[in-house]
């Protein structure tokens, strides 16, 4: 155990010694020796108590557990997967810190439980972990990678790399390429020859991956988000997706009439254009091909066949009279892998539809369009939703105006209201002055009669 | 838990008439450095004083079975010394 003074305070077996020459001796105060005695006990206690053991041991394990969930909820984003500097990812490095975190935790505990360990245990864990960690990641719904909750439990298995690695060393890149174009293997454990390999090809899966999440996104959801910048994209991309069985059909059909493989009594005119060539080989005559240049339209863009002579093998003419069209099976829509695609798109050159398909494939099959594509969506996602949050407030800001303008319509109204029965009041009260006015005249009219009487009989007073 | 008592390490010494004489050890350490092992031990012998002596001794496990050494340096003594004075403060 360390203690000062540069030294380890030890609790070792002796057993039975022989007497030393030049022992050396020391006097100790009761009180000092009494002070030694108690602190070796105490170191002592510690070293050999197996409570305080448990006790330590649960601590660390506490401590793994969390370390653990830690590292299986880690998330990282497409960019983290590139390559920095030192060749090595943002991603891989953070997964080994938290990856070599864990095995140190590990190794303590062993040493703890008594556990043989030795001194590369770490170096080796960490790097276990890690290739767990990248060969059980997939791209989520956040535009991330992350393990999933079904393959967490993988992360901490114990793969022997080395067994796998002896296990796997006779397949080759293409192999594994391969496999990883066959959708039903997607979720199987990948292995490669050696740890470049691994790499390489888990790399290639996180491609594919994205390339798949893309196809995925519909060509309005795209269109929708971009403004229908990348429309055409998406639906270059959805024509491979949705490549009609009969429309291949008859462009295979012609590819063939037009390489001749196949002599059927149809196309028996052009038998002539063939012949054997020296190794045995069957070929396109030089002249006939020129002629059926001369005949077709030349496609500007570069065909993917280059060479004038089309080499085939030797024709068994009992195998002659085949159907004029290879069996093509009708299956339902479904995603063309891409090695598939390829080869289609060899047998139709002159197919100008299937030219475009090709290029779409290229485009797509073009990782760095893929991640400035992602990165565009996300921009324009980001837009987006500025946009849409201003239109909220844009609303928001009209409904206000429109109470405002509701509320003065409402205090106008209540105003005229008051208004017109002032009016009314003043109409009324009007009404009534000149009913007043007119009994008034009444009255008076009234009051003169009566004066007109008195004049009359004053006249006739007079006259008397 | 703490406050429990650990039991007397004890040790046996072959005397060079042949005995074998039971001491207590009382501290046993390493230093960092070199690596080199000593331990401490009692007889119990108290002086007028009531001062204990306590013996030194360096530990060789090279041959596999532990022997025990005198220390012969004088500087590596001092040093000892130190870690014991040192040590005799301790709380």
């Amino acid at each position: 155990m360390p203690y000062e003074n540069g030294v380890d305070l030890v609790d070792r077996d002796y057993g039975v010694l022989g007497t030393p020459t030049n022992l050396r001796s020391i006097r100790f105060k009761q009180d000092s020796f009494s002070k030694v005695r108690a602190l070796w006990n105490r170191v002592r206690r510690t070293l050999t108590n197996p409570f305080t053991k448990e006790a330590q041991i649960e601590r660390v394990e506490n401590k793994l557990e969390n370390k653990k969930e830690e590292f299986q909820e880690m998330e990282f984003k497409p960019n983290e997967f590139n390559k920095s500097g030192t060749g090595v990812s943002k991603a891989e490095e953070k997964i080994l810190k938290k990856a070599t975190a864990i095995a140190r935790l590990e190794e303590k505990l062993n040493i703890l439980r008594d556990i043989p360990t030795s001194p590369s245990f770490v170096n080796s864990r960490a790097i276990k972990l890690k290739d767990n960690m990248i060969r059980n990641a997939r791209f989520n719904s956040n535009n991330a990678y992350s393990v999933p909750e079904e393959r967490k439990y993988a992360v901490f298995e114990d793969v022997d790399t080395d067994s796998i690695i002896k296990e796997e060393a006779n397949k080759t890149a293409q192999d594994v390429r391969q496999m990883l174009n066959d959708k039903n293997i997607r979720d199987d454990i990948i292995v490669a020859p050696d740890r470049g390999e691994i790499k390489k090809t888990v790399d290639h899966e996180f491609e594919r991956q994205e390339k798949e999440y893309i196809r995925n996104i519909s060509a309005e959801e795209v269109a929708d988000i971009t403004g229908g910048e990348v429309e055409s994209k998406s639906e270059e991309a959805s024509k491979m997706a949705d490549f009609d069985p009969e429309e291949l059909r008859t462009a295979v059909s012609d590819a063939l009439n037009k390489v001749n493989v196949d002599k059927g009594s149809s196309v028996e005119t052009k038998i002539e254009k063939y012949g054997f060539n020296e190794d045995g080989t069957y070929r396109y005559k030089k002249e006939q091909l020129d002629e059926d240049f001369r005949k077709t339209p030349i496609i500007k863009e570069p065909s993917r066949i280059e060479t004038s002579e089309i080499k085939v093998p030797r024709v068994d003419p009992s195998q002659v009279l085949k159907p004029a069209t290879p069996e093509v099976k009708e299956e339902p829509k479904e995603e063309l892998p891409f090695a598939k695609e390829e080869k289609e798109v060899r047998l139709g050159f002159d197919n100008e539809e299937i030219e475009n398909v090709t290029k779409a494939a290229d485009k797509t099959r073009n990782m760095d369009d893929i991640q400035a594509l992602l990165e565009r969506v996300k921009v324009l996602k980001e837009k987006q939703n500025e946009s849409k949050q201003r239109a909220e407030e844009a609303k928001e800001e009209a409904r206000k105006s429109e109470q405002m303008k509701k509320e003065a319509q409402e205090r106008l109204q209540a105003y005229a209201d008051a208004l017109n029965e002032d009016l009314g009041y003043n109409e009324r009260s009007a009404e009534e002055d000149m009913k007043k006015v007119k009994n008034n005249e009444d009255l008076i009219e009234a009051m003169l009669g009566m004066i007109q009487p008195t004049d009359a009989a004053e006249e006739n007073v007079r006259a008397k | 838990m703490e406050n429990q008592e650990v039991e007397k390490k004890m040790m046996s010494i072959v005397a060079d008439d042949g005995t074998i004489e039971e001491v207590e050890v009382i501290l046993a350490f390493e230093f960092k450095d070199n690596k080199k092992e000593y331990v401490v031990y009692t007889k119990n012998e108290k002086d007028e004083n009531d001062n204990v002596t306590v013996y030194v001794s360096n530990v060789d496990r090279s041959s596999g079975e532990p022997k025990l050494m005198g220390v012969e340096d004088e500087e590596e003594w001092n040093r000892v010394k130190d870690v014991l004075r040192e040590l005799s403060k301790a709380e």
